[in-house]
């Protein structure tokens, strides 16, 4: 599959989709004016990317110092994604990492974390 | 000529440290996001995150811009593009964020029974209630995020939503609420 690769933006983050390597980045803040529109591609790629992944090892990396509220939403269709994926058997694993002196950014990892059951590591740094 | 010490003076007053009067686009938030993180010392980015302030301004300002886009057509709509406003300043132990806009008549009862429903919820009540509107299926053709930015606000805030509104005339009434953080 084709590598999904964006740059990074003031309201929206860097993205970097490897099929080659199995990694997939996020990274950055996010809040466009239409955050679905931003997304949409993203899950797409995703959609097609995991459904022949099942019995592989996915790694993905997570960076969100803030998300507006329509962000976090197509962020939980992300999870969502991610997390049908581990049921049918794709072994996820899935680091968010936190910068360790702040809360706000913390918070918001552990607020997605709680309804997920897939490998889900908060890593502060 | 317009007295802008006065204005200043008004501006001080109210410990505004920054404000945008005018219509709104996505630029302008993007920049207002940028000044407040160079407007907050090291010192008060310490005790404040400046995050709490950034989220609460963008909710707001997305709101009026998608506000005011569900409104192309309205009879009044160069109206409501240039009626819109925001400022941020500092209160004893924090930061405010309040922005106003004109908006239909019709549309004020319903937003204030929101407002005051969510004033109503404990924190708990209000995330289970972001989830459960996060879950529901009502994201917009325009990727707005089922009013999830009100709830938003309501959580960031450390004390009640406030608002007022004065009426302009039949139809329109000016709406503001005050958030702080």
């Amino acid at each position: 599959m084709e590598r999904l690769f964006l740059k990074e933006s003031k309201s929206t983050p860097y993205v970097d989709f490897d099929a080659d390597k199995d990694i997939l980045l996020i990274k950055g803040q996010s809040y466009p004016e239409n955050a679905f529109l931003f997304f949409k591609p993203l899950l797409e790629w995703l959609k097609e990317y995991l459904s022949g992944k099942v019995g592989q090892d996915v790694g993905f990396e997570v960076t969100l110092t803030y998300t507006n509220t329509s962000s976090s939403k197509c962020i939980m269709m992300i999870l969502d994604l991610l997390e049908e994926a581990a049921d049918r058997g794709v072994n996820l694993n899935l680091k968010w990492i936190c910068n360790e002196q702040n809360e706000y950014e913390q918070e918001c990892a552990e607020e997605f974390k709680e309804d997920y059951t897939f490998p889900f590591e908060i890593v502060l740094v | 000529m317009i007295h802008l010490q006065q204005l200043k003076k008004s501006l001080e007053e109210y410990k505004v440290i920054i404000c945008f009067s005018g219509q709104f686009s996505q630029g302008i938030v993007e920049q207002l996001c940028e000044f407040i993180k160079e407007q907050l010392t090291e010192g008060e980015r310490n005790k404040f995150n400046p995050m709490k302030v950034i989220s609460i301004l963008v909710e707001q300002a997305q709101n009026i811009i998608n506000y005011n886009q569900e409104n192309v057509g309205h009879r009044y709509y160069e109206q409501l593009l240039e009626s819109s406003i925001v400022t941020i300043g500092k209160t004893g132990d924090g930061f405010f964020v309040t922005s106003g806009n004109i908006i239909d008549k019709q549309n004020l009862d319903p937003l204030v029974r929101r407002i005051e429903y969510l004033n109503s919820l404990e924190p708990a009540e209000l995330k289970q209630y972001y989830k459960e509107v996060m879950r529901s299926d009502r994201m917009g053709v325009n990727g707005q995020g089922a009013g999830l930015g009100l709830i938003q606000m309501a959580r960031t805030a450390k004390s009640p939503l406030e608002y007022m509104n004065y009426a302009i005339n039949d139809q329109l009434t000016y709406f503001q609420i005050n958030v702080n953080c």
